[in-house]
């Protein structure tokens, strides 16, 4: 395994979260991240050669390419008569050069504009023996760009404490279309193993890869067995699917999809709250055993392993609570999980909680007035329930945060390090790393003891002599980087019937 | 099969992205706006200005001539300025938008020009060529004669892993003996208007055709070199300019040689460890070029495996041929990290798109200084690979004690 604040560091080091405040990728980025997860497996890009050259760099795949991506490299030849002859020919080359036990050809804008046969050259070609299968495009171009303010507003819904589903997904996502694809032409009926899963290894924090294998080894203890991890497997792994009694995922339709060709089970854990801390931990556990129909030996092994993570880390937390606290957060929506998780798992004195939510952020995820007292409300709740004490403030001004942190010993939750000219220390969030194993919760809390311990004020930090943008946070306040954000929003983001 | 060289799209966008005051709107998909946006963000995260119609599937139907018009009346509010340059995809050319129209709705409030950028239709190399002919023809003006020897440079890229160095190494060669007047990928709009004052234009290879017009209309004379690495390569270039001109460089070119020498005799030892080694050189005509020049003639290693973007590469063969030769190093795109990583040895990137390295420090590429900054490079790149590092017969012992 790699090391793992490293693995972090190449993740971050890759300007994804700066290049999303201009522009999104196509769909296509999605669809050659997913198929740069499996083995044995190629893409072949059914597009001109600009397509085929600039997708190896922009799928999730860090500063490393997917050096592996196949181009039909349509020409006007292809525009005006079709471009089936091609890609055909260029099925039949990619299988001769590289024998892949699976080619998935990946349409782009360019052969959906032309309406491209992409199904009829994939079945020439499983004619002659190769093992192929064409992507469907659900939307032209792009994801769904609502995605994000319709799930704001089903978080603001929830009460606190309360955590169902949010059962909706991304439409047009590259990446789940071919997730989709995979279960609907690969994966065939088998007979099925009992106390086997598949994970669908997403969000599981940036110290991920550790947090599988933990959870991978609990799990073995009461007999349960990861079959695979997708589309993070090789093609037997994926064709070998509907085998398993569970599929733990996030992206819902792949999974219901498999609920519905094969009966596959299926726990979604991108639900708010529900799994988060300590209690979260332990509920995935409980609701895994159910679903598998092992609650006993579960509930043993909940029981043993939560006692022994709270034992391991009781000490710590008794020095953490000597600790007062101020969470500073512009992520409104999950307020109320930091300051519970800050609050029980961590046992932090939390002072305050001041929330930045900026113009900006409210018209971007189109948070009126009921949303946002919705939101509101569960920090209200949170606080009530987890942390009485806490003050909550709402963009203060300049005096006022100077003020509250006159009566707090560190700043968390946020990676705004300009909050370093308060005198405190700025405690970086990527030390929180708690996901849903019990040794990252300890790990987390253990971390967080020794932060505390160690981390001093840093005036003199070079990132914050260069003055960024508070509204546009992290960018620089220059005329064109900010001009290029809102044309951005004004194409693409904000645009209705125009 | 696998790309050796983008589109046009990519090719326009690194001709003209670099003038200054100007905003690039792609009239494409997201995916072009933000594939280049990618490259560009790795070399220079303060200088954004591009933007995206981003077609849908309305335009699809209807067309996506509104969309440019909102899209260039939001750029002149929010940019305000001098130039705009539309940059069509694939997709706004097949289904025919009429840009010629729409941008000339606008030419009274500001200049724009409008390059078709169309993948499907031509390589990087067409579209360069296509965007710089475009811009000299819509702006350039009448000739008056420089009173100081003027020359215009050609074939440089906004996007170039050295870009700022290379300009200031090429401006600090020339002194205060010549100037020069426009350079591709830095540009601005008087220098582009003045373009015909200079005495002759010089193209690092790209930049050819707008050459060939400016000779037609202007008998401006021109001349295409390779991109001069190293001391030999800027030595040619000063050779050149003092032909032209009659100006007597031999004292620049003797301190310029004193002082790499002065860097080179602190790592001689070095030099001789890549004496006769052979590499492999893959990159843009005259990049590629001008490199294994400098690698061959000035460190004496030998290019075993060349590949030049430009001749059709195909990279299946082309990688199978690197494959079985000697190669020690990989000079070329971060995207040829695919060849070194197969072998094992260090890539020293140096061809357009450079990804996955920051150069932010005062070290070009280009001349003697080049010269020197490459090699260092290069023996930092050996030194630091982690093939062949720590036990000679047993290397795995590294990773476990």
């Amino acid at each position: 395994m790699k090391q793992k604040y490293y693995e972090e560091l190449s993740m971050s080091m890759y300007p994804s979260a700066l290049l999303h405040r201009f522009g999104v990728n196509g769909k296509v980025s999605g669809s050659i991240y997913a198929v740069g997860e499996m083995k044995e497996v190629i893409p072949v890009i059914h597009g001109p050669r600009g397509c085929g050259y600039h997708y190896r760099y922009s799928a999730r795949r860090r500063n490393y390419p997917y050096y592996n991506v196949i181009s039909s490299e349509m020409e006007e030849g292809e525009i005006v008569f079709g471009g089936e002859e091609k890609l055909f020919q260029t099925i039949i080359e990619t299988y001769r050069l590289y024998s892949p036990k699976l080619i998935v050809v990946i349409p782009t804008p360019v052969s959906d504009v032309i309406h491209d046969d992409i199904t009829s050259a994939v079945k020439r070609a499983k004619d002659k023996g190769i093992n192929v299968i064409g992507i469907k495009s659900e939307l032209f171009s792009h994801r769904d760009k609502s995605y994000s303010a319709k799930r704001f507003k089903e978080v603001a819904k929830q009460r606190f404490g309360e955590s169902k589903n949010l059962d909706f997904d991304i439409k047009g996502c590259g990446f789940t279309e071919v997730l989709y694809s995979l279960v609907e032409e690969v994966m065939v009926k088998t007979e099925v193993i009992p106390l086997t899963v598949n994970i669908e290894p997403i969000g599981f924090g940036p110290h991920g890869k550790q947090v599988l294998k933990e959870i991978e080894d609990t799990l073995r203890l009461v007999n349960v067995r990861v079959n695979s991890y997708f589309p993070s497997s090789t093609y037997e792994e994926v064709l070998a699917m509907p085998s398993v009694s569970l599929n733990i995922i996030r992206r819902l339709r792949w999974a219901k999809k498999m609920k519905e060709k094969f009966g596959t089970l299926y726990l979604q854990i991108n639900t708010t709250g529900r799994y988060s801390g300590i209690k979260g931990i332990s509920q995935f556990y409980r609701d895994l055993g159910i679903k598998l129909g092992i609650e006993n030996e579960m509930e043993n092994l909940v029981k043993t392993k939560e006692t022994n993570a709270l034992d391991r880390t009781s000490l710590v937390k008794e020095k953490i609570s000597n600790y007062r606290v101020m969470i500073i957060s512009r992520n409104i929506q999950s307020v109320p999980y930091l300051i519970e998780k800050y609050a029980l798992d961590y046992a932090m004195d939390i002072l305050s909680c001041v929330v930045i939510l900026t113009d900006k952020t409210k018209k971007n995820l189109d948070i009126n007035h009921s949303v946002l007292e919705g939101l509101k409300s569960k920090i209200d709740s949170s606080i009530n329930e987890c942390s009485k004490n806490t003050e909550l403030i709402i963009n203060p001004r300049e005096e006022e945060l100077e003020e509250l942190s006159k009566n707090c010993d560190v700043i968390i939750g946020t990676e705004d390090y300009s909050f370093h000219r308060f005198g405190l220390p700025v405690i970086h969030p990527r030390h929180d790393t708690m996901s849903l194993s019990y040794e990252s919760y300890i790990r987390s809390i253990e971390k967080m003891g020794e932060k505390l311990e160690s981390s001093i004020n840093k005036p003199n930090l070079i990132i914050n002599k260069l003055g960024y943008d508070r509204e546009s946070y992290p960018l620089l306040p220059h005329n064109n980087i900010i001009a290029t954000e809102k044309m951005w929003s004004e194409m693409w983001l904000h645009r209705k019937g125009k | 099969m696998k790309c050796s060289n983008p589109c046009k799209i990519f090719g326009a966008y690194q001709a003209l992205g670099g003038i200054e005051d100007s905003v690039v709107i792609f009239h494409s998909v997201v995916g072009c706006h933000f594939a280049n946006m990618s490259f560009h963000l790795t070399r220079d995260m303060e200088d954004l200005r591009q933007t995206c119609t981003v077609i849908n599937d309305r335009d699809i139907i209807l067309n996506g001539e509104n969309s440019l018009r909102l899209a260039i009346e939001n750029v002149i509010s929010l940019y305000r300025p001098r130039l705009i340059i539309v940059i069509t995809g694939c997709v706004t050319e097949i289904i025919k938008d009429d840009v010629d129209r729409i941008v000339e709705e606008f030419r009274k409030r500001v200049d724009v020009i409008y390059i078709d950028g169309a993948g499907f239709k031509s390589d990087f190399e067409k579209g360069y060529e296509d965007a710089l002919v475009k811009l000299v023809k819509t702006f350039s003006i009448k000739k008056e004669k420089s009173k100081k020897p003027l020359i215009n440079i050609f074939g440089m890229l906004y996007d170039d892993y050295k870009r700022k160095q290379d300009i200031l190494a090429l401006n600090e060669v020339l002194g205060d003996k010549v100037d020069i007047g426009f350079i591709s990928a830095s540009a601005n709009l008087e220098s582009i208007k003045r373009i015909a004052y200079a005495d002759v234009n010089i193209a690092f290879g790209r930049g050819i055709e707008a050459c060939r017009f400016l000779k037609d209309k202007y008998n401006q004379s021109y001349l295409q070199m390779d991109y001069p690495y190293g001391i030999e390569g800027i030595k040619g270039f000063l050779g050149v300019i003092a032909d032209t001109f009659n100006i007597d460089y031999s004292e620049t070119i003797k301190n310029l040689e004193e002082n790499s020498k002065e860097a080179f005799n602190k790592i001689y030892s070095y030099l001789n460890s890549l004496y006769g080694l052979p590499v492999c050189v893959v990159g843009s005509y005259s990049r590629a070029r001008g490199m294994k020049r400098f690698l061959e003639m000035e460190l004496g290693m030998e290019v075993v495996s060349f590949g030049i973007r430009e001749k059709s590469l195909n990279m299946e063969e082309f990688i199978a041929n690197v494959s079985s030769s000697d190669t020690a190093l990989v000079f070329g795109s971060s995207f040829d990290g695919d060849i070194a990583d197969r072998l094992k040895v260090p890539l020293i990137p140096f061809d357009y798109p450079v990804y996955d390295r920051v150069s932010i420090s005062n070290t070009p590429y280009i001349g003697e200084k080049g010269a020197v900054n490459l090699t260092e490079d290069i023996l930092n790149s050996i030194m630091m690979g982690v093939k062949n590092r720590g036990a000679f017969y047993n290397e795995e012992d590294m990773y476990i004690w």
